[in-house]
């Protein structure tokens, strides 16, 4: 893959998220709903009914030639702090920079005063998303475990990354907008 | 734009989690709504729960999201024992006469130890399952023992399951006793769970303090029964009052143990964090030291038979009510600047790290 203009990365419906997704990525496939797409770990801010009238959830996808390659979700857990929800990009498309060209997608859609984003990695992956720019949290070390289940992989671990505040965020596309476009 | 409120309203009906974009439309389920609310089931129904955009409502699919909202304290708590007095004399002056379960628990025993001196009228209700011992009981106070066969109680825990969404066999045990009861009725659930996030489920240290409070959707499921079957009954004592819950928020028991547990680094001696944080033992002894506390009858019993018959019956009711484990976190530093609780040691940097609401 070397044509960079032929990747696109947009919002879809969840809906077409997770069903692409649950057959590829067995512990994102295994998350099925948005209530526990976004809870876990205590990370969310919002409580009671503020749940359902604050947090913004954009699943993403990448495209190359038409064809779905990548997958991630972000949304807010707080009015200044986002999550990044698994990043999984088709084995034969990784290493071309789209995990990070959809991390980058998704971060660039909040304004200020959004300025720190999380995610959890793998302890394999912890050196690619250095190079990303995130940084492991203060104080963190590695979880052995996630809700209860073993990953089967040595840890994970809580990294952020502070948002360059460009001067004005991308424009958030309408799914069905983005897919006439497309 | 630098005012989420603006992004957040620009963007709400589309991809908020109840959104265009983010529902799936056929795993709405048909559930029969409950009829409307219209008794107290705390002051002023000041603690509310629900599922997604509804209140005091039930899980209608699997994808409904559980949450629970609690007011805002109206005069500062007088500390843990007057606010409970409060609470018990209250539910008293609004449902008359009451009886009150005689599970064994400490919530149940330090309930009835502060109805009685109170001096107000109730009854106790002991449940034995036939062929397993009874909670012991207070023979000061009349006491309405009844026998259930195991078989009986299953059948019950069965009906109820789908009526309150619940697939936890002690909750079903503890609503049996309101079936016996044929008065407004106490149902003492224990329901204080702190939690730190940052453990994981080896028990290790992953980062520094982040506590929430925990409730979990079976703390209401006598809620859902009792507006199903039109019963009255109270089943949130220690949340009657906004008042109450900054009072136990507040109480030294609770105090310390955060304090204990959220020092900064962590050491060995906090590796059994997890079991410490079950504060509302040590609170309710600290409160009512002449009170005798003993094990449940069904969700502490030891008796190994007792115990595999409630293990085979859980996992009985969790298949016929699958996604029945929802559970609200509120962050602990948001209920406390909620309900106007201060703690004067440190207990984590949640908000530094994740972020304000409402900036």
């Amino acid at each position: 893959m070397s044509a960079s203009s032929k990747l696109q990365i947009k919002i879809v419906p969840f809906s077409e998220w997770r069903r692409e997704i649950s057959p590829l990525w067995l512990m994102e496939g295994s998350y099925r709903l948005i209530p526990q797409v976004i809870d876990g770990y205590g990370q969310m801010q919002y409580v009671g009914r503020e749940v359902f009238r604050r947090v913004i959830l954009f699943p993403i996808c990448a495209e190359y030639e038409g064809e779905r390659i990548g997958w991630t979700s972000i949304y807010n857990i707080s009015d200044e702090a986002l999550r990044v929800r698994g990043i999984y990009v088709l084995p034969e498309f990784r290493s071309n920079g789209v995990g990070r060209a959809m991390v980058e997608f998704a971060m660039g859609l909040w304004p200020a005063p959004w300025k720190r984003c999380f995610m959890y990695a793998r302890a394999s992956n912890i050196e690619r998303y250095k190079r990303w720019g995130f940084a492991i949290s203060p104080d963190h070390e590695l979880r052995s475990f996630e809700d209860g289940e073993a990953v089967n992989e040595p840890g994970i671990l809580l990294m952020q990354k502070e948002l360059a505040r460009q001067s004005s965020t991308r424009q958030v596309v309408e799914p069905a907008m983005a897919a006439a476009a497309g | 734009m630098s005012n989420p409120a603006a992004f957040i309203d620009e963007h709400i009906e589309q991809f908020g989690i109840l959104g265009t974009n983010s529902v799936v439309p056929d795993e709405n389920g048909n559930g029969e709504a409950l009829p409307a609310c219209l008794s107290e089931f705390t002051k002023g129904n000041h603690f509310r729960f629900g599922f997604g955009a509804g209140e005091f409502n039930r899980r209608r699919s699997r994808t409904d999201k559980y949450w629970v909202e609690v007011g805002k304290p109206s005069r500062p708590h007088k500390g843990f024992v007057a606010e409970m007095a409060r609470a018990i004399s209250e539910i008293y002056e609004m449902y008359g006469p009451l009886t009150v379960s005689n599970s064994g628990t400490d919530l149940s025993r330090a309930a009835i130890a502060v109805a009685k001196d109170l001096d107000i009228r109730f009854e106790q209700i002991t449940i034995a399952i036939k062929g397993f011992p009874a909670p012991p009981h207070d023979e000061s106070v009349t006491n309405h023992h009844h026998e259930i066969t195991w078989d009986e109680f299953s059948e019950f825990a069965a009906e109820f399951g789908p009526v309150a969404g619940c697939s936890q066999p002690w909750v079903a045990l503890q609503a049996y006793h309101g079936v016996r009861s044929e008065r407004a009725h106490l149902y003492p659930l224990v329901a204080l769970f702190l939690h730190n996030q940052n453990w994981d489920n080896g028990q290790h240290i992953v980062g520094p303090p982040s506590w929430s409070y925990i409730e979990q959707e079976s703390f209401t499921a006598i809620n859902r029964w009792l507006l199903a079957t039109g019963r009255k009954g109270v089943v949130q004592i220690l949340s009657w009052s906004p008042e109450l819950m900054a009072a136990r928020l507040d109480s030294k028991a609770i105090r310390d143990r955060l304090r204990e547990a959220s020092r900064a680094p962590p050491s060995a001696q906090f590796t059994d964090v997890r079991a410490k944080l079950d504060a509302i033992p040590s609170l309710l002894m600290d409160s009512y030291p002449d009170l005798r506390m003993t094990a449940s009858s069904l969700a502490d019993n030891n008796d190994p038979e007792l115990t595999g018959k409630v293990q085979a019956l859980r996992r009985r009711l969790r298949r016929a009510n699958p996604g029945c484990n929802g559970v609200h976190a509120y962050p602990l530093h948001r209920l406390l600047e909620h309900l106007g609780v201060r703690y004067n040691f440190y207990f984590g940097p949640t908000q530094e790290t994740y972020g304000h609401v409402g900036v």
